[in-house]
């Protein structure tokens, strides 16, 4: 079928109208008065309306038909909301959202059945269709009707539009030029009143009349000429009978959608392609550092003259290419008023959710993998974390809880915070809980400070809590968050108050594929240690170095802090007889500093991290590869499963 | 777009020599075969892994045969090759002691392995065939490459 190349901006554009249902929808409960939440919802049930009726989905075109019409009632304050009503039409948009899945594969699912909903969902199409239509469309001659009536067919609107300019507006004929034009980029102007050469002559008084076909709603077209200078009043009136366009020939629809895609000014690019152009990247910084190599090997000005300029260039490519890649965090954040207000009902909790920062931008692959770890922390906030009302009311607490989730950038590096206002977690009550899982020893859990108490909880299968809910299940989800997370090559924390709260923090690198490394030496062996945890780097002598029992330390800045020996840890073979001297790397591992222990500091380099391959994608303290200006291969450390 | 003959695409091997004895992979298995080249190990390992090497480009673990297999070890020589083998759309090179030929084996003159050859290795072996009159190992790749995921 024609149509089945559209099928795949058909499902995208309606994954997006359905978030901003539910996010309107959540609006809505929260201020029932709002209107313009009411205006964008009805905008949304419009537009995927005329969407899935274009494309043939005929039950996704009677339920948001019927969406449409109900919300049109809340709009004209012939209805009024309550959670019964928020909650049928976030019932309907989930179902709309099923649908939508099963459209994807180019058919409406036969097991989903939308009558029922449609049913019980209040209808006022007959008033209001009467009250939309305007008598005959008046003023109009047989041609311009007939254009409009070719526009209907393709599921464009006709409106009136009447521009009021302030009264003694100069440059009367040029704001009335500047009103032409912008809605030339909405749709077609069919008609003017007075007609266009007078209007250009500025033969008119303030006031003129536009007709035109557009696929744009009215409030669009109106902000769109609402804000020009000297208008001073705008009324649009819709003039056809606005209906779902059934009876469409596929032709017809073809066209429809092909001059919506010629509209507006961004492209959809399948991610692959993009994928694709960073390898490509990536594979020029090979590339470079090799040229770079090269001009210092034959000492040649010109050639490293050349390799300078490449680099700056391809440093701007790689920011592009970078930039392209980014997307704002809501696309995952979007999901989780709508997930928390269902999940505490379930569990009846009151939560206030916030969102703050939910601009802030991260790699698409990073994107795309961070949903499921925050879904985990956030049913674990709202499960575990969080007091029921009555706890929350003897403790002394507000009733209401609050869940707060925010995203901010920091050097190169992005922080996603899960923090609640709940009973926090106690150390303690971990360390006991490792000991009778027996996991811990009763001295190892004395010794243990707090921080490595919290760490327990990313442990597979540990959980602190005594009951087993629906909602976050048997513990298991912690390990699978950090498990995530390390692989995406950032780092989880906690941080927690007991009585007051708890934070979870995510720490994500911008981007994936480019890394900047400190490369070292071990024995003969060459690693890359990730710029992002290390803190400084130290020339000792070794004597300096505490060895108590085999396990070294070091001081560093006024506090003791262990000392790992890579050649050891890593059983490097060809380990080189200890010198006098030592260069200790020391690295954030978690929120703690730790020292490694090296043979020589190479210096710093930007790396392409290459995955590793069967067998050897799971060592531990080995996050990945890389390919070196000569050919060799640099092993990545992780500093975190290092030991 | 070849479809080749199902009789001839399943038995086309390349055949290498492992302690003596001659063993095979299916060609269409077989994505190149290198000389050696430098091997860069990768520390906490399976033993039976050598490290990784470059590969134009891609990193790709590299496993000792001998070691997978149980064979005793033997050092690199200018006869040592890596295989290198899709499994499951991974590459991995398989370290070899030295590359025989490439041969067609006719369905008739391949036997279950059980009969031919005991011992632990049978579990990574999918039969024996015969050609003039030395035998031929056919490797069952899925199980020497299975990571028990």
């Amino acid at each position: 079928m024609e149509l089945s190349q559209y099928l795949d901006i058909f499902v995208e554009e309606a994954r997006e109208h359905l978030l901003h249902l539910n996010e309107g929808l959540m609006r809505l409960e929260q201020k029932p008065d709002d209107r313009n939440a009411i205006s964008d919802l009805f905008r949304s049930a419009h537009t995927l309306k005329g969407m899935s009726a274009t494309m043939g989905f005929d039950k996704t075109a009677r339920l948001t038909h019927r969406m449409e019409s109900t919300l049109d009632l809340v709009r004209h304050e012939q209805l009024s909301i309550d959670s019964g009503l928020i909650s049928t039409l976030l019932g309907a948009v989930d179902l709309l959202e099923r649908l939508v899945e099963s459209a994807a594969s180019g058919q409406e699912s036969d097991e989903l059945q939308v009558d029922e909903l449609i049913l019980s969902l209040p209808d006022g199409t007959d008033d209001r269709q009467v009250q939309l239509e305007k008598p005959a469309a008046a003023g109009l001659n047989e041609h311009e009707l007939v254009v409009l009536q070719e526009a209907r067919s393709r599921g464009w609107r006709g409106q009136q539009i009447e521009v009021q300019l302030a009264p003694g507006a100069l440059l009367k004929a040029a704001r009335a030029f500047m009103v032409f034009q912008r809605l030339e980029q909405h749709g077609e102007v069919i008609k003017a009143e007075p007609n266009v050469t007078d209007i250009e002559a500025e033969r008119f008084d303030d006031r003129f009349t536009v007709w035109i076909v557009t696929p744009s709603e009215e409030a669009v077209v109106l902000d769109a000429i609402v804000n020009i200078a000297d208008v001073a009043a705008v009324q649009i009136t819709q003039l056809l009978k606005d209906e779902v366009a059934a009876a469409v020939t596929t032709q017809e629809q073809d066209a429809a959608f092909g001059s919506r895609l010629k509209t507006g000014k961004t492209v959809r690019v399948d991610i692959t392609r993009l994928d694709r152009l960073m390898n490509l990247v990536s594979e020029l910084v090979i590339t470079r550092t090799r040229l770079t190599q090269l001009s210092k090997e034959l000492a040649s000005n010109s050639l490293a003259d050349a390799t300078g300029q490449l680099s700056r260039i391809l440093l701007e490519l790689q920011d592009e290419v970078m930039k392209v890649r980014m997307v704002a965090v809501d696309q995952v954040f979007n999901r989780f008023p709508r997930m928390v207000r269902d999940l505490s009902q379930q569990l009846n909790k009151q939560v206030e959710f916030t969102i703050v920062g939910q601009e802030t931008e991260l790699d698409r692959t990073i994107i795309d993998e961070i949903g499921d770890p925050l879904v985990h922390l956030l049913r674990n906030a709202l499960d575990h974390g969080l007091e029921t009302a009555e706890q929350r009311q003897q403790a002394g607490k507000s009733k209401t809880a609050h869940i707060r989730l925010s995203a901010y950038h920091r050097g190169d590096s992005v922080f996603i915070e899960v923090n609640d206002d709940g009973r926090g977690i106690d150390p303690e009550r971990v360390k006991q809980k490792a000991v009778q899982r027996g996991t811990l020893t009763r001295q190892e859990a004395a010794q243990l400070d707090d921080e490595a108490a919290y760490r327990l909880l990313f442990q597979p299968g540990f959980s602190t809590s005594d009951r087993i809910t629906d909602v976050s299940g048997r513990g298991v989800g912690l390990d699978v968050v950090a498990t995530k997370i390390t692989a995406l090559g950032g780092r989880t924390l906690v941080h927690s108050v007991p009585g007051e709260g708890s934070t979870f923090t995510i720490v994500l690198p911008l981007t994936l594929a480019i890394l900047a490394t400190l490369q070292v030496k071990v024995g003969q062996e060459r690693y890359a240690i990730p710029l992002s945890v290390v803190d400084q780097t130290a020339l000792i002598k070794r004597q300096a170095l505490q060895d108590v029992q085999g396990h070294l330390s070091m001081h560093y800045r006024g506090s003791t802090i262990p000392v790992l020996n890579l050649q050891e840890l890593l059983a490097s073979k060809e380990a080189s007889a200890p010198s006098e001297d030592a260069f200790v790397v020391v690295v954030y591992r978690g929120k703690r500093l730790v020292g490694l222990l090296v043979d020589e500091l190479i210096g710093q380099e930007e790396i392409v991290i290459k995955p590793m391959g069967r067998f050897v994608d799971n060592c531990p303290g080995i996050s990945g590869a890389t390919i070196l200006g000569d050919g060799g291969i640099a092993l990545i450390l992780d500093v975190m499963s290092l030991v | 777009m070849s479809v080749p003959n199902q009789v001839v695409s399943d038995n086309r091997l390349v055949v290498f020599k492992l302690a003596g004895e001659d063993y095979g992979v299916n060609i269409e298995q077989v994505h190149t075969v290198e000389k050696v080249m430098p091997i860069t190990r990768v520390p906490r390992a399976p033993h039976f892994v050598d490290g990784v090497i470059n590969l134009r480009g891609e990193v790709v673990p590299v496993v000792n045969l001998r070691k997978r297999l149980g064979l005793p070890e033997k050092g690199i020589d200018e006869n040592t090759h890596i295989v290198v083998v899709v499994v499951d759309g991974q590459m991995t090179g398989l370290l070899v002691d030295e590359i025989s030929q490439v041969l067609t084996l006719p369905e008739a003159a391949i036997q279950p392995a059980e009969q031919v050859i005991g011992g632990t290795r049978t579990g990574y072996l999918q039969g024996v065939g015969k050609w003039d009159d030395k035998l031929i190992v056919l490797m069952d790749l899925k199980r020497v490459l299975d990571t028990g995921k």
